[in-house]
């Protein structure tokens, strides 16, 4: 078919889609580029050098980006660990458990820190731990943290779990497993690709929040968004874009791991 | 038919969901080593019927028995009774050979035996060359045997199929009637097996139960069903049939609008009752001739191939559905609108219940 | 097991044990960690001030007076309407709707570009769509800020190939700040229209078009109503966090270019330190989140309605 008479084709599209991919790398690709900048000042090209990349990791700073991603990795590591057990437990329950008068109560209840926006949470969260006298610091963090990441690690789960027929579960019940075994040998297995995307969301999710972090994070503490801020409020330097990339590295490898897992996923299950 | 040798019995076996009853009271029973089909129209509790015995669903009232045990209030992992789902469900993380061997690792069987078994299974079902691919590696017809033989692997006392063949194309579906068939006869074991297709279940079957609106209609021998339906559903559900109300007319039956007068086979109830006739048991003869058969109109002729259909309007009577064979002189020439007369063969007409 | 078995139910369940025990550990961290803190917000908001931040536990409609009232500089004149607060909450309204357009213009476009494309490319396509949201927020907008900076790249290329003679005064500016709520959001504007136009039937364009339907009315008068529901649901993804965003504004906007995130941030972090009022604003800016949302919702159950 020509394309002047393909009724699905609208001129000028192509090129709003392309300026809209345009709009989104343009600002990463001269952060990354510029990191690469010999130069002290932020507007000449001095020519390539690692220098800043050197910087961050012997420069005088560089005590204090270490502990920053240091938290950042451990509370990610640890937040995203714990809500992707608390959210598949709940996926189970929720999805297979049957019809219960709380079903939409606890649903509700899980996705409520994705519907209430950011910054209301981070106010509720510290007024709540000043009240009850939880003392602001790395814990504090933690459990900020743990409780937003439950919904992103829930939402992936459970609608991978709706994607698993309860056909399987009845046959290994029919083959003589018990509810334990059904889980371990046939849901588990079947469910692990979305609980690992889930865990990844997760993760994410909180090696980037600021907000919140800003919010509980009291004296002296610091992860690396917040300690980034922090210098970036003093003016981009240099040694911030290497960091930037770094990070951004870190985050669009994790999401191609959690791509490919999705795809090698889906590729499994279409040739049923 | 004695004690001893019944696989399954149903008892008074009620169903509901919700407010809607999907089972109206079945009891029945069916035979060790029998190959029993259940048939009936889409939605008439079939599948139903099957998570029963499975154990996927619980009785509302009633009662189950497996070789003389009440099973109702078991689970289905405490049932000596396997199912091949009708998408066969093969867990697609594991091999082949961990998907046969599924139940017997469940039941702990030790693994040079589960090992033996399953690669007798695999034998049965000719797919040991395949052992360790996916299920997603396989084609559907493969995918079904692997099926059949994860299900037969723990030795159960019955098999459930719930429309196993339905998945598969025409030809590989005919193929597998007569692989299962000989499947069960070798095995010994009884099948329970879902089917809305009458051809399967007649070319399958020892016996059919015949059900409609969650009950059992009629239960038979495939020639018991055709030949002998009881009532008019199983008689136009299985092969077509034409069905008339006549009433009594000295030694035999006829239309109140003609003297045409026919025997019929069966127990009458009372002076007027309905009668069942197979299109292929009637014949036709071109002009009218008020005292052989009913004289009428032929509304349209279908070309089929192997045959012709003809539907002729009956003068002040009902359309007949009339088959002949495609040699038939006067399936060749009649057109709509010629006169014909309808005649049953001896011994085709068949009074319903 | 008289039939207190659900219809997904298996002879011998008792569901209800395992599902209380696998729900416990959300239903515990979510209700006390999240529920009770809005709660303890809602108080806060009823509270008085104490100056150097927290609050003294006494029942005070203060921070309300403070947001909706004027009360002159003393306290003592009659109470007039205050419009600095309404101001910031108009204008983040503003600035919100003005990046959800700007999204929506970028986004509906690029979404139904790739669900036309074969299915092989689309997803690359989606891929490189999605990636850029899953890198820190907080780099996004520093970037942002260092691209369109007075003598950044985009000024000193735009200067080279002479297409302006000078610098185009970008940040600090309102559009700084919708082009930086548009660069958060726009992922979430496209994924979702991209799932509707994804399964939108394409035969309907067809059908329209030999009903000699223009380009223009096929895409107005059948596929826009089509995928209505992906639209609808794009432009709360991104109005919604837009409103109560914090990064865009501060990093972006610079000092008059106040947003109720900022305003928020102000009253916890920054000198005025007044928790009741920053509880308060919260409390407002959250009720205005869940009417849009509860509207919404309520405008789709509707939809469904009459579709059926
Ligand atoms: N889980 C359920 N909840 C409510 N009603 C159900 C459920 N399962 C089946 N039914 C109803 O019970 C009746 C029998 O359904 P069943 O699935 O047994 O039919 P079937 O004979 O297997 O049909 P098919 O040939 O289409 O598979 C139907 O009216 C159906 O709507
Ligand atoms: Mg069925």
């Amino acid at each position: 078919m020509s394309r002047a008479h393909d009724v699905r084709h609208m001129p000028g599209f192509g090129f709003l889609a392309v300026v809209c991919l345009l709009v989104l790398y343009l600002p990463l690709l001269v952060v990354m580029v510029y990191s690469f900048n010999e130069s002290r000042s932020i507007t000449l090209w001095g020519g390539f050098s690692l220098r800043w990349y050197a910087e961050i990791f012997y420069g005088p700073e560089s005590p204090k980006f270490k502990t920053a991603a240091w938290n950042s990795l451990t509370i990610a590591l640890i937040a995203a660990t714990s809500a992707t057990l608390i959210a598949t437990s709940a996926a189970i329950a929720m999805v297979r458990g049957g019809s219960f008068r709380l079903r939409s109560a606890t649903f509700g209840l899980i996705t409520m820190p994705i519907m209430v926006p950011e910054i209301v949470t981070a106010v509720a969260t510290l007024v709540f731990f000043s009240s009850i006298g939880f003392v602001l610091g790395y814990a504090s963090i933690l459990v900020a943290h743990i409780v937003f990441c439950i919904p992103f690690a829930y939402l992936p789960i459970s609608s991978r779990l709706q994607g698993i027929e309860s056909h399987y579960d009845e046959a290994a019940q029919d083959l003589y497993a018990n509810r334990w075994q059904t889980f371990r040998y046939v849901l588990l297995p079947m469910l692990l690709p979305g609980v690992l995307s889930g865990f990844l969301l997760a993760f994410i999710i909180s090696l980037d929040d600021f907000i919140i972090t800003n919010f509980v994070k009291g004296a002296g503490v610091e992860t690396l968004p917040t300690a980034i801020f922090g210098a970036v409020k003093q003016g981009i330097k240099p040694d911030i874009m290497a960091l930037s990339t770094l990070l951004l590295g870190v985050s669009v490898l994790l999401v191609t791991a959690s791509w490919w897992l999705g795809r090698k996923d889906s590729a499994t299950h279409d040739q049923h | 038919m004695s004690d001893v040798a019944k696989a399954l019995s149903f008892d008074q076996v009620v169903k509901d969901y919700g407010a809607t009853r999907a089972l109206h009271g079945l009891s029945f029973d069916i035979g060790e080593r029998e190959f029993f089909t259940l048939l009936g129209p889409s939605g008439c509790g079939k599948t139903t019927l099957l998570r029963l015995i499975a154990g996927f669903e619980s009785l509302t009232s009633g009662r189950i028995a497996l070789q003389g045990e009440d099973v109702s209030t078991l689970a289905p992992a405490e049932r000596p009774v396997n199912t091949v789902f009708q998408h066969y469900a093969l867990f697609p993380h594991l091999s082949v050979h961990d998907n046969v061997g599924f139940g017997l690792k469940m039941l702990g069987w030790d693994d040079a035996r589960s090992k033996r078994r399953v690669d007798d299974m695999l034998a049965m079902v000719k797919l040991s060359d395949f052992a360790d691919r996916r299920p997603a590696q396989l084609s559907g017809g493969q995918q079904q045997r692997v099926a059949l033989a994860r299900a037969m692997a723990p030795e159960p006392r019955v098999l459930l199929l719930d429309e196993p063949l339905s998945a598969l194309d025409l030809k590989l579906r005919q193929a597998m009637r007569s692989e299962l068939k000989q499947l069960q006869q070798a095995s010994g074991i009884t099948f329970v097996f879902v089917t809305h297709d009458q051809e399967e279940a007649l070319a399958m079957s020892d016996r059919i139960a015949v059900m409609a609106e969650g009950r059992v209609q009629q239960i038979g021998t495939p020639r018991e069903i055709y030949d002998e339906p009881v009532n008019a559903f199983v008689a136009d559900f299985i092969g077509q049939s034409n069905v008339l109300d006549v009433v009594r007319a000295g030694d035999g039956w006829s239309l109140l609008t003609s003297d045409y007068v026919l025997q019929a086979q069966g127990r009458p109830t009372g002076d007027a009752v309905r009668l069942s006739i197979r299109p292929e048991q009637l014949s036709l003869t071109v002009g009218h001739q008020t005292s052989d058969g009913w004289c009428g109109q032929v509304r349209h002729v279908s070309y089929l191939g192997s045959g012709s259909d003809i539907a002729v309007d009956i003068e002040h009577g009902p359309v007949l559905q009339v088959r002949l064979p495609a040699q038939d002189a006067v399936a060749v020439t009649v057109q709509p609108g010629d006169p014909v007369t309808v005649s049953a063969n001896p011994g085709a007409a068949r009074v319903l219940g | 097991m008289a039939g207190g078995v659900t219809s997904s139910g298996v002879v011998g369940d008792s569901f209800a044990a395992v599902r209380t025990r696998l729900l416990a550990p959300s239903w515990l961290v979510l209700l006390f960690f999240m529920f009770a803190p809005m709660v303890v917000m809602l108080i806060y908001s009823f509270l008085t001030k104490e100056f150097r931040g927290g609050v003294i536990w006494s029942f005070s409609l203060g921070a309300y007076d403070q947001f909706f009232l004027d009360r002159g500089l003393f306290g003592d004149e009659p109470p007039k309407i205050e419009w600095t607060y309404i101001t910031i909450f108009l204008r983040s309204i503003w600035q919100a709707l003005a990046a959800t357009v700007l999204c929506l213009l970028i986004g509906f476009p690029t979404a139904y570009f790739i669900a036309t494309r074969p299915v092989s490319q689309r997803t690359a396509w989606l891929f490189l769509i999605t990636v850029p949201y899953w890198v820190n927020l907080l780099i996004r907008t520093v970037s942002m800020k260092f691209l369109i900076r007075d003598n950044g790249p985009l000024n000193e290329a735009l200067l080279a190939i002479g297409l302006i003679d000078s610098p185009l005064a970008l940040i600090n500016t309102d559009f700084a700040v919708q082009l930086g709520l548009f660069y958060s959001y726009l992922p979430f504007m496209v994924l979702p229209l991209y799932a509707s136009i994804e399964r939108y039937d394409f035969t309907l364009s067809e059908a329209a078009a030999d009903l000699y339907a223009s380009r223009r009315a096929v895409l107005f008068r059948v596929v826009v109503p089509s995928v209505k529901p992906g639209l609808v649901a794009g432009c709360i993804l991104v109005f919604v966090p837009s409103l109560g965003a914090f990064l865009a504004p501060d990093l972006l906007g610079g000092a008059k270019n106040f947003m109720i995130g900022s305003l928020i941030e102000e009253q916890f972090k920054g000198n005025a330190g007044n928790w009741p009022f920053g509880a308060a604003v919260s409390m407002i800016l959250l009720t205005i989140v869940m009417l849009v949302l509860l509207v919404m919702a309520r405008s789709r159950t509707r939809d469904v309605g009459s579709a059926a």
